[in-house]
C-alpha cells in the first residue's frame, strides 16, 4: 500500500470575490521510499496541495473534500493535537524561501532541536548531539560553532541546508519539498539538488518534490505528476513523461525548458494565461490555450485515462496513440 | 553621553537666565539691603560666567546647591525625597501598561477582525484619547468614592499607588496594545511562523516562543523614553492625587524661578533619560541577535 494516497482532494479559498478552487479534485499516490515530483506553473495548486497534506492551509483556505491517507490514517479527519504529532515528526516540509523561513531571533540549536525535544522527548544534550549530526549530514562545516549562531549569519544556500536538516530531524517517513531551490542562485541550486540526491540515497524517506523546474525532476524523482489549474493532467514515470508525454500541457511545459542536447534559437512559451480559478471552466481547463482543442474539450472535462505508461486526462487520447504522436510532432 | 548632558545643562542654564524675573522678584519690592543680602548669600550678584563655572563645578561633584524657595533644603534633598515616589509610581504604571497592553494586543492580533479585536482596539482608542487627568477623575469617582476599594489620594501605603498608576498607565497601555497588535500581525504572516507550525509545535508554543519575541522588539524601543516620560510627565497625576513626587516640585520650581531646582532636576532627568536609552540599546543586543556591538568600521 502506498504511504500517501490522495483521493479527490479539493481545497478552496473563500475570498470576498468568491470561492477560488485552488485544488480541484486531485488524486495521486506516493509509495514508501519513492520520490515523486509535482510539477506545473505558478498558481496551479502545487503548494496548496502540499499545505493541504500538512494541514497548514492558511485562512481563508480550507480543505473541503477528499481524503489524504497517510500511513493508513485520513489526515483530513485527524484532530489538531494528533495532526501536530505527525507534523515535523513523520511528515515534514521544506519551504520555498530559506531567507524568511527561519526565525531570525532564535539560534540554530534552538530551532533545529525544538522538534526533537517535542517529538522524540530528547533532553537538551541529546538534542544537541542530534543537531550536530544533522548539520554534518547536510554539509554545514564547523557545526559546533554554528550551533550558537543565528540565521542571518548563514548564506542562502546554507539556510536551505538548515531547513533540510530541520525537516529531517525526526527522520520523517515523508518529506515534502516545496520548491526547495526556487529562491536560490543557480549554482547554489545545483548544490542543494546534489544534497537532496545524496540524502535520498542514504535515507529511507519518501519525497514529494514540488517544482516548476523540470530540470531538477529528472535527477531526483522516479515519477512525475503534472498539475494544471488545480487538477492533475498527467502522471507517469520520469522517462515516460519526458520521452513520451501525452498531454499538450506537458508538451508545452517541456518545450519551455532550455535543453542542452537540442540547439534551439529560443524557448517556446505556452500562449495565453492559466484560467481564472474563481470561475472554473466546464471543460478541460487547458482548452483555451490548447492548439488541438476540440469542441468536446470546452464542453466536458476529460476523465483520467490509464495509458501504457501512466495516466492522462485529455480528449486527444480518444483519437488513438497515432494521432497524439502526430500532434506532438507538429510542435517539435 | 556626557556631552549630551553638558549641552542640556548649559542650555537650561542659559534659558533660565533669559526668562525675565528672578527667584526673589515679587509684587512688593524687597528693601534694597535685604535684596542685596539675599543675592550675596545665593551668589546671584556674581557675573553670569562665574555662576556658570561654579555651577558646573558643583554639578560634577553632584552638589546641586540649595533651593531658593525652600529654606534649608538642598536640591539633592528634594530629588532624594521626591524621586523614589515618582519612580515607584512610574514603574508601577509602566508595568501595568505592559501587563494590560501586550496581552490585549496579542489577543487582538490572534482574533483579528473578530469581537475581541474590536473590543481591545476600542478600549485602546479610548485609552489613547482620554487624557490622564480625566482618567484620574473617573477612577477616583468610581473606585474611591463609589466603590471605596482604594483611597482617593495621598501616598505611603501600597493601596494608594493603584489609582494614580492606573491613571498613568492608560495611555501607554493603549499604545502598547496597538503596537503589539500591529507587530504581531506582521510577524504572524512571516514564513518562519509556518515553519514553526510545520514542526508540529502547538499554537501556544508558536506564539510564545516564535512570534512574541520578534513582536516585542518595537515595544522595547518605546520602553526607555516612555519610562522617563512617565516619571517626568506625572506632574498632573501627582497633583491630583496629592503625591509628593518629583514632578510636582519640578513644575513648581519653574513658577518660582527656583534656579537651582530647575537646573538640578533637569540635569537629573537628562541623566535618567540618557541612561534608560542606553540600557534599551544594550537590551536590543539580548533581544535581537541581528544587532551586535561592533567597532566602527574604518
Amino acid at each position: 500500500m502506498a504511504l500517501l494516497e490522495i483521493r479527490n482532494l479539493r481545497t478552496s479559498f473563500f475570498t470576498h470575490l468568491g470561492e477560488v478552487k485552488a485544488v480541484d479534485g486531485v488524486s495521486f499516490q506516493v509509495g514508501e521510499g519513492e520520490a515523486v515530483a509535482l510539477v506545473g506553473e505558478s498558481g496551479c495548486g502545487k503548494s496548496v496541495t502540499a499545505l493541504s497534506i500538512m494541514g497548514l492551509v492558511p485562512p481563508p483556505g480550507k480543505v473541503i473534500g477528499g481524503e489524504i491517507i497517510f500511513a493508513g490514517e485520513d489526515l483530513t479527519k485527524l484532530s489538531g493535537p494528533k495532526m501536530r504529532h505527525l507534523r515535523g515528526n513523520v511528515l515534514s516540509m521544506i519551504s520555498q524561501d530559506p531567507m524568511t523561513s527561519l526565525n531570525p531571533v532564535l539560534n540554530i540549536e534552538t530551532q533545529l532541536g525544538e522538534g526533537l525535544r517535542l517529538h522524540k522527548g530528547m533532553d537538551a544534550k541529546a538534542a544537541r548531539e542530534r543537531v550536530l549530526e544533522l548539520l554534518n549530514l547536510v554539509g554545514i562545516p564547523e557545526a559546533e560553532r554554528r550551533l550558537r549562531q543565528y540565521p542571518h549569519e548563514f548564506s542562502g544556500g546554507m539556510r536551505q541546508r538548515l531547513m533540510i536538516a530541520m525537516a529531517l530531524a525526526c527522520s520523517p517517513k515523508m518529506l515534502i519539498a516545496d520548491e526547495p531551490t526556487t529562491a536560490l542562485d543557480v549554482t547554489i541550486q545545483a548544490q542543494i539538488i546534489e544534497l537532496l540526491k545524496e540524502l535520498k540515497s542514504r535515507l529511507s524517506s519518501s519525497i514529494l518534490l514540488i517544482t516548476h523546474d523540470m530540470g531538477i525532476v529528472a535527477g531526483l524523482c522516479q515519477r512525475v505528476i503534472v498539475m494544471y489549474a488545480g487538477r492533475v493532467v498527467e502522471t507517469g514515470s520520469v522517462e515516460a513523461v519526458f520521452d513520451d508525454p501525452q498531454h499538450p500541457y506537458t508538451w508545452g511545459l517541456l518545450r519551455s525548458l532550455p535543453r542542452l542536447d537540442q540547439r534551439k534559437e529560443r524557448l517556446v512559451p505556452i500562449p495565453g494565461q492559466p484560467p481564472d480559478l474563481l470561475a472554473s471552466p466546464q471543460g478541460c481547463p487547458f482548452a483555451p490555450r490548447c492548439r488541438w482543442a476540440m469542441r468536446i474539450c470546452v464542453k466536458q472535462m476529460p476523465e483520467m485515462i490509464t495509458t501504457a505508461k501512466g495516466t492522462v486526462a485529455c480528449w486527444l487520447q480518444e483519437l488513438g496513440p497515432q494521432a497524439v504522436k502526430r500532434a506532438r510532432e507538429e510542435v517539435a | 553621553m556626557l556631552l549630551v548632558l553638558w549641552v542640556i545643562a548649559t542650555v537650561t542654564f542659559i534659558l533660565m537666565n533669559i526668562i525675565p524675573g528672578g527667584p526673589f522678584a515679587s509684587e512688593k519690592p524687597l528693601p534694597e539691603a535685604v535684596k542685596r543680602n539675599i543675592e550675596a548669600r545665593y551668589r546671584l550678584n556674581d557675573p553670569l560666567w562665574k555662576r556658570y563655572v561654579d555651577y558646573m563645578w558643583n554639578l560634577i561633584r553632584w552638589d546641586l546647591g540649595p533651593s531658593f524657595k525652600y529654606e534649608g533644603r538642598t536640591v539633592n534633598d528634594i530629588i532624594n525625597s521626591g524621586f523614589p515616589v515618582s519612580a515607584i509610581l512610574g514603574v508601577t504604571a509602566v508595568a501595568l501598561a505592559l501587563l494590560l497592553g501586550i496581552p490585549a494586543g496579542v489577543l487582538a492580533a490572534l482574533k483579528q477582525n473578530k469581537w475581541p479585536d474590536t473590543l481591545a482596539m476600542l478600549a485602546a482608542t479610548v485609552g489613547v484619547s482620554v487624557p490622564s487627568f480625566i482618567m484620574a477623575t473617573f477612577l477616583m469617582y468610581i473606585f474611591a468614592y463609589k466603590l471605596r476599594w482604594f483611597p482617593a489620594a495621598l501616598w505611603g501605603r501600597p493601596s494608594q499607588v493603584v489609582l494614580p498608576a492606573l491613571a498613568l498607565a492608560g495611555f501607554p497601555a493603549a499604545f502598547f496594545a496597538r503596537l503589539t497588535r500591529a507587530s504581531m500581525l506582521e510577524v504572524l504572516s512571516e514564513d518562519f511562523i509556518r515553519t514553526a507550525h510545520a514542526k508540529g509545535l502547538s499554537t501556544t508554543a508558536v506564539i510564545v516562543r516564535h512570534a512574541l519575541k520578534c513582536a516585542l522588539i518595537p515595544i522595547f524601543t518605546y520602553l526607555g523614553p516612555l519610562l522617563a516620560q512617565i516619571m517626568t510627565g506625572s506632574f498632573v497625576i501627582e497633583k491630583i492625587f496629592a503625591i509628593p513626587g518629583l514632578g510636582q516640585h519640578y513644575v513648581t520650581s519653574i513658577y518660582n524661578r527656583d534656579y537651582t531646582v530647575i537646573l538640578g532636576v533637569t540635569v537629573f532627568y537628562s541623566i535618567l533619560l540618557v541612561t534608560l536609552n542606553f540600557l534599551v540599546d544594550l537590551g536590543y543586543i539580548l533581544l535581537d541577535p541581528r544587532i551586535k556591538l561592533t567597532e566602527p568600521s574604518s
